[in-house]
């Protein structure tokens, strides 16, 4: 049994003093030592490392062994040390003698120890005086400014190039240091706002655009300041066009310079917060899931004992009681229900729910023509219904009921207890998973199989086929999955685990969101499922997701109420105009209700920039001209 | 009298060579005090250093030969390869000399100015006709340059501009005769040009070249110059903490590298030495060429013009001209004497095909031979594109509308496209057109001068060499075509006819399918390279 603990405590700081006190906790340590107690030893280390006295050295030194937990006793007793804990121990331990052996390790070491040193900000003055620098070049770049070390910083990067490329990929704190350094470099406020016009930044804060406004302004460089401007995200580009003193491009530009000049900054500011503020409407209870019409201008979703029918933004028009749980679809004119107490799907249209459709129901989906049931009926045998029709009389509809398992040619005998199913509204295809996903399309015969993934259904599971290329399925396992789908064969691009099922694509945005475990909400990048961090707007712990069809509305379920953002228009709002696209004023168009001088303004900017664009025709043999012939058939 | 000349402006030397009417071929005209002789394949050729050097004071300048023993002069600032500058692809850093701040681009316009000035001179003639040449990968910004700085210098002269490749080509053709193939490796100090070309009997005027492939890289005897550096300072721990320090004693070391890369062109090893004027220090490192030929392999500098090679050689072969149907090989530029480079030609071709016959002189003497009336069949050097938004995507694609090698001019359309609108009542509908270079053949590393007349290399990223290998030819000057009535989203409302004519550009006419009428016709787009 090793000593407790205030005698540890006092011994180790007796030995510290004089006299026989002192020898005789020496003696006491030296043989707790000796045995391995950890603690004893532990308890020496701490107080070498706050206070260095020769004697506890002595005794560290015989025992030769390391802190529990390693660190900079490590790199005090000259052993194997980690990166960090050597540079922890060369800043953190000020001219104690471990800082300075760390700091012998650094100027010996190898460049992987220079370049973390170079890293931490207590370092500097060390390696500074030492002229150390990180291999990197940007780094090198980067670290040469931010230690004020003018005469090597224009050695290495004489035209800003290194820097520009590593602002880039710098975070905001570091940019912001950056900037307070580039003061007074006018060249390098240049590179930077080449890096704004290339589109090479993807969000640009107000004092990052401000600086860049105000270094041109300064040097009365119209011409490079007006490129910088519309190249700026639409609020900041209002911004700058009021430092112009005058100036006015000439040509084509004038128009969109006038109406940046024209807009009234706050008007506009309080149209920007509508846009990248989600909207809220009230619920009955926790939000358990939803859907939006395919024009993404009405919206359903389920609560424990209700059904409420949305026209956006104005607020609840329809609401029906229904079991918990419930699962809706809203189609054309009409909503479909599931209610997972009965698993029946019942149409609802008028404030009334028509009698069942479907019993057992698991999953529904769009059709090119209609709506797709999964059923799974006696034995859990999984049936697809086929609905082809429109309106709220879902008993107007023609009905094929298509037996999955025989279809696929699934073993008989073989029951998966859990399914579900996606389609996709544009060619018509569908998958269903159970033990596996399969991928068909809808003949005259039946269903034809065009290929089969490893996947497994489990309860909750999600697919989500919201483009033709585009399949997401969440499994038992709660594994997302990405396929490309575009092919023969779905292609598997990209996967990453969750804690729960919801899921909503939102490709229209580039995103995909889902819930963490704190029940945030997050976003993942549409194309590598990477995660993109928590999205401004959403405050409050989410329930459930869902996504509009052209995935660019995102509705968060709440408890109480839900929260509908406009994803593509919100990330647009922010984006600087030169990393916008040709497809962003496509997406633009079908927002314009004139309502929002924001929005408005921001088409202004988008159709100057793509407005001339072109597609080219369809491939194949040029249009004949009027003077052109052909050949007849042979006699 | 007319005196023609060609003037062929290198990254290391500078040749003028004049027509010789008699003998029917250019020969190097004398520019005694700044021309100096250097060896290169056996024989010696007469050479301008491509150096001009400013006195501190501001007040004296000296050409060629006259500042090699300049360099460590302190109270000289000497410009050297400044080629490069240019094209505006390695950066270009104002130096400070005396009261004025001089860039290496108008340190180069300074020199090609006194150049072609100290030519006429020695030509002595009341009437000049000029063809001065450009690299091939950047023919368009060289030629503007030399027509729109160096060409306002040198008075009522006429000014041609050719590419370095074809005028090299030229250069030979004198001794080829009509149907003959042959190729053409230029590899200088700056670019690396392989062009396979074919002497056509153009009549009374003699024989004319026409290319047949043609390929560039901008990889030259200045990167392996930079690569040797880099490896001396590797070697004797140059500290790369020390950035000042670095550039002053990086810049003696790539002179010295350059020394050395010639030694090893015929001896077995060389020392690779420079001093730090500051403390001292002596850095120094003998390299054999054993070692100096691992380097240019692991640096890819011998795997990268091996494949410009053969690339050069399938699109001839490619085109009904196979590599062993050639009449001859002619190797151009220094960076053409170093053994493993030679080693590399050689392995290709049957030894007796390959010459290495005064390589530092034979594009000036090329130039100077179409200035005298060589015709010349050129063709289109890179390929280019029209840019048009992907339905499906909305993003930005390419579609080619000229191939490289496409010879002009062309009487039928090179190619002919339909296009529509993308927005609602469309009225303007521009044609976008871009130059596509080849990204992947870009330069990896350039050298660059600092303020203080330092040097360093610096890496060129893949994001700078993706922004390169797409060029907006038409941005400040774009042609659109009005639809009237407004065209309807989604619907073909343009045909577009592309020719190429004689001045070598793009021209379109479009025919509007809704109106039924032409509404361009021959209408320049582009200047083509």
């Amino acid at each position: 049994m090793g000593m407790k603990s205030w005698t540890r405590y006092r011994l180790v700081r007796w030995v510290a003093g004089r006299g026989p006190l002192a020898w005789w906790a020496w003696w006491r340590l030296i043989r707790a030592g000796d045995r391995g107690d950890t603690e004893v030893i532990d308890e020496v280390w701490d107080l070498w490392l706050s206070e260095p006295h020769a004697r506890l050295w002595i005794a560290l030194e015989r025992w030769h062994r390391p802190r529990t937990g390693g660190g900079a006793s490590l790199v005090a007793l000259g052993s194997q040390a980690s990166v960090e804990e050597v540079v922890a121990a060369a800043a953190l331990y000020g001219s104690h003698p471990v800082a300075v052996a760390a700091r012998a390790r650094i100027l010996a070491g190898p460049q992987e120890l220079v370049d973390a040193a170079c890293e931490a900000e207590w370092l500097a003055a060390f390696c500074v005086e030492h002229r150390l620098a990180p291999a990197d070049p940007h780094r090198a770049a980067v670290f040469f400014l931010l230690t004020g070390q003018r005469e090597q910083y224009h050695a290495v990067d004489p035209d800003h190039s290194l820097l520009a490329v590593a602002y880039q990929g710098a975070d905001a704190s570091e940019r912001s240091r950056v900037l307070t350094m580039a003061a007074g470099h006018p060249d390098l406020a240049r590179v930077l706002a080449d890096t704004v016009r290339r589109g090479r930044l993807a969000r640009l804060s107000q004092r990052e655009a401000e600086y860049l406004a105000g270094a041109f302004a300064r040097q009365r460089d119209w011409t490079g300041m007006w490129e910088l401007t519309r190249s700026l995200p639409v609020l900041d580009a209002v911004a700058a066009v009021r430092r112009f003193d005058g100036w006015r491009p000439e040509g084509p530009d004038a128009a969109l310079f006038d109406a940046l000049a024209a807009a009234d900054p706050d008007e506009l500011t309080r149209a920007h917060r509508a846009v990248v503020t989600p909207w809220t409407v009230s619920a009955r209870g926790t939000v358990t899931g939803g859907s939006f019409a395919p024009d993404g201008r009405r919206m359903a979703f389920t609560t424990v004992t209700s059904v409420d029918m949305v026209t956006l933004p104005s607020g609840v028009t329809e609401h029906w009681p229904a079991s918990h749980h419930s699962e809706v679809l809203v189609l054309d004119g009409a909503a479909l229900l599931i209610s997972r107490w009965d698993h029946a799907a019942s149409g609802l249209s008028n404030g009334t729910a028509g009698p069942a459709v479907f019993l057992r129901t698991v999953a529904f989906g769009r059709t090119p023509d209609g709506f797709a049931a999964l059923t799974l009926g006696e034995e859990r045998r999984p049936r697809l219904h086929l609905m082809t029709g429109s309106g709220p009389d879902f008993h107007t509809y023609d009905q094929r009921v298509l037996d999955v398992r025989t279809e696929l040619g699934i073993p008989a005998g073989f029951a998966h207890p859990s399914w579900t199913m996606a389609s996709e509204p544009v060619r018509g295809r569908i998958a269903i998973a159970g033990n596996d996903l399969h991928l068909v399309e809808v003949t005259g015969d039946g269903l034809r199989r065009l290929a089969t993934v490893p996947f497994v259904s489990g309860p909750g599971s999600r697919l989500s086929f919201a483009r033709p290329d585009r399949l997401l399925g969440v499994d038992d396992t709660r594994m997302l999955r990405l396929w490309r789908a575009d092919g023969a064969e779905p292609r598997l691009v990209a996967e990453r685990q969750l804690s729960g099922a919801s899921m909503a694509d939102l490709p229209g945005a580039g995103v995909v969101a889902v819930i963490d475990p704190a029940r945030r909400v997050r976003y993942l990048d549409g194309e590598t499922l990477a995660d993109l961090g928590l999205p401004g707007g959403f405050e409050y712990m989410a329930t459930s997701l869902f996504a509009s069809p052209d995935g660019t509305r995102l509705a968060v379920g709440h408890n109480g109420f839900v929260e509908v953002l406009d994803v593509a228009l919100a990330a647009l709002a922010d984006r600087p105009l030169a990393a916008t696209t040709p497809a962003d004023l496509h997406m633009l168009r079908t927002r314009l209700d004139g309502d929002s001088p924001f929005v408005e303004l921001l088409h202004i900017c988008l159709a100057h920039r793509f407005g001339v664009d072109v597609a080219l025709g369809d491939p194949g043999p040029v249009h004949a001209r009027d003077d052109d012939i052909a050949l007849g058939e042979p006699a | 009298m007319t005196a023609r000349i060609g003037i062929d402006f290198g990254t290391a030397n500078t040749v003028v060579a004049r027509w010789d009417e008699a003998r029917g071929r250019g020969e190097p005209v004398p520019l005694d005090g700044i021309d100096l002789t250097r060896s290169g394949g056996g024989v010696r050729q007469r050479v301008v250093p491509s150096l001009l050097a400013y006195s501190n004071t501001g007040t004296q300048r000296w050409l060629g030969a006259q500042v090699v023993d300049r360099f460590a002069d302190p109270d000289v600032t000497v410009f050297q390869s400044t080629k490069s500058n240019v094209t505006g692809r390695a950066v270009d850093i104002p130096r400070a000399v005396g009261s004025r701040r001089i860039t290496a681009r108008e340190a180069a316009t300074q020199f090609l100015g006194d150049v072609t000035a100290l030519a006429v001179l020695a030509v002595g003639a009341d009437d000049l006709e000029v063809v001065a040449t450009a690299p091939v990968e950047t023919f368009d910004t060289y030629r503007d340059w030399l027509v729109g700085e160096v060409g306002a210098g040198i008075g009522a002269a006429r000014l041609r501009v050719v590419d370095e490749a074809t005028a090299a080509a030229v250069g030979y053709s004198a001794r080829m005769s009509p149907g003959d193939v042959f190729c053409v490796f230029d590899f200088g100090a700056g670019t690396l040009d392989v062009s396979v070309v074919r002497v056509e009997d153009a009549g009374g005027a003699g024989a004319g070249v026409r290319s047949i492939a043609k390929v560039g890289l901008d990889l030259g005897g200045n990167h392996v110059d930079a690569l040797l550096a880099e490896h001396v300072a590797a070697e004797t721990g140059l500290c790369h903490g020390d950035p000042v320090t670095f550039n002053q004693v990086f810049r003696p070391l790539l002179i010295a590298a350059e020394a050395a890369k010639v030694e090893l062109t015929h001896a077995a090893r060389s020392t690779v030495a420079t001093t730090d004027p500051v403390s001292g220090r002596e850095y120094r490192t003998e390299v054999t060429r054993s070692r100096f030929e691992r380097l240019l392999r692991d640096k890819d500098v011998l795997g990268r013009a091996n494949r410009a090679l053969r690339r050069a050689l399938e699109g001839a072969a490619a085109k009904g001209y196979p590599a062993d149907g050639f009449a001859g090989v002619f190797l151009v530029g220094g960076t053409s004497l170093i053994p493993a480079v030679r080693d590399l030609v050689n392995l290709q071709f049957e030894p007796e095909l390959v010459h290495l016959d005064r390589p530092l002189e034979a594009v000036a003497a090329g130039a100077a031979g179409i200035a005298g009336g060589r015709e010349l069949h050129d063709h289109i050097q890179h390929d280019y594109a029209i840019r048009h938004v992907d339905a499906r995507t909305g993003t930005y694609e390419y579609e080619v509308l000229v191939e490289a090698g496409t010879a002009y001019p062309t009487q039928e359309p090179v190619r002919s496209i339909t296009i529509k609108a993308i927005h609602p009542a469309q009225q303007r509908m521009g044609i976008a057109v871009y130059e596509l270079a080849h990204a992947t053949s870009g330069a990896d590393l350039e050298i660059v001068f600092d303020a203080l007349g330092g040097a360093r290399t610096v890496a060129v990223t893949p994001q700078h060499r993706q922004e390169r290998s797409t060029l907006w030819l038409n941005e400040d000057s774009p042609t659109f075509l009005t639809a009237d009535p407004p065209a309807a989203a989604g619907v073909d409302r343009f045909r577009l006819d592309f020719r190429i004519d004689a001045q070598k550009r793009l021209t379109v006419s479009a025919f509007d399918l809704e109106r039924r009428t032409w509404v361009l016709a021959g209408h320049p787009v582009v200047q083509l390279a």
